[in-house]
């Protein structure tokens, strides 16, 4: 022993053998620095888009041109900012229950797409992007509908946000439910 | 005499006095795993100009990198790149940048802003032009 550590002195002092010739400590605090740094800077949310297709189209022509024997009904769903819904004026429940209503308004068989009837929804200006885009999945299980978003013309006054769905403007935004990226889950 | 390995206990030296490392070596090896965990698992961002939690949603499709982001937060101030916008100036911006490529539109909105804020800024982009928007959400868990 004492031979060896007058041949290595660099690397062995006094008799004692030591493993490993650098300390780990500051490996141990580079990789904790480098650990922290990742940790705060790295993020775990996947996002998903929710597309939408919005078009310039007058309320009055979105039932299309109709022959005098066939009629598109028209339904126009109001989105408050309580998150209960109305149907045509009607209160119809929350996000649980008013899909169970509108499912009594869809047609029994499948009709043509362009007959199936129009379905409007009017959310409250002070409705949140969230219950819109919840709504808009819970429509997602009611085939028998075309579906349309509409907006208040004077959305953004507080006068005009609790007006009758009447009053939709004349434009439309579409969610477009049918797109591969939604039904992609 | 005692030791009936003589010098070969050098090379397998089990009764060697533990080293003062040795008892890190575990957390180095726990530290290193969390480390890689964080680096292959986790996804870069940049930074941006308003504090926005979008919305949660079903859908699972990826979100494409490319094309505009406008950013809606709770209050319904609007921004886009690194700059605090109105929505004229947005829409004239978007409507500039819509002529040479197809890509959606993407809206960023908080879960919370009033669809006042964001319903009305679709209905400038459809006035100009701008069919595709994509509302970005955070798949749900």
């Amino acid at each position: 022993m004492g031979m060896k550590s007058s041949t290595e002195p660099g690397f062995v002092l006094e008799g004692r053998r030591r493993r490993s010739v650098v300390s780990m400590a500051a490996l141990i605090d580079f990789t904790f620095i480098l650990l922290i740094f990742f940790m705060v800077v790295t993020q775990f949310d996947k996002f998903t888009p929710v597309d939408v297709t919005v078009r310039k189209t007058p309320v009055k022509t979105l039932a299309g041109p109709q022959p005098q024997d066939v009629k598109t009904e028209v339904l126009h769903l109001r989105i408050k900012a309580d998150g209960f819904f109305e149907l045509d004026g009607e209160d119809i429940g929350d996000i649980v229950g008013f899909t169970g209503v509108l499912a009594h308004h869809q047609p029994p068989e499948k009709e043509a797409a362009e007959n199936k009837p129009l379905l409007l929804v009017a959310p409250d200006g002070d409705v949140s992007v969230q219950l819109l885009i919840d709504t808009m999945h819970a429509l997602k299980a009611l085939p028998g509908f075309r579906i349309r978003i509409v907006s208040k013309e004077a959305g953004a006054s507080a006068a005009g946000r609790n007006a009758p769905p009447e009053s939709v403007s004349d434009w439309q935004a579409t969610g477009d439910r049918s797109s591969p990226r939604e039904n992609d889950q | 005499m005692n030791d009936p390995f003589g010098s070969n206990a050098d090379l397998f030296d089990h009764k060697r006095e533990p080293d003062r490392n040795d008892r890190l070596i575990p957390m180095i090896n726990i530290v290193f795993l969390l480390l890689t965990f964080f680096m292959i698992a986790g996804t870069f961002h940049a930074a941006e100009l308003l504090e926005v939690e979008p919305p949660e949603a079903e859908s699972g499709g990826k979100l494409p990198d490319e094309g505009p982001v406008v950013l809606i937060d709770r209050a319904g101030t609007m921004a886009m790149g690194d700059e605090r916008l109105d929505r004229e100036t947005v829409v004239q911006r978007l409507k500039a940048m819509a002529g040479d490529s197809a890509v959606a539109v993407r809206v960023k909105a908080d879960r919370a802003t009033e669809v006042r804020f964001v319903l009305p800024l679709l209905k400038a982009l459809a006035d100009a032009g701008i069919t595709r928007v994509q509302l970005i959400a955070v798949r749900r868990k």
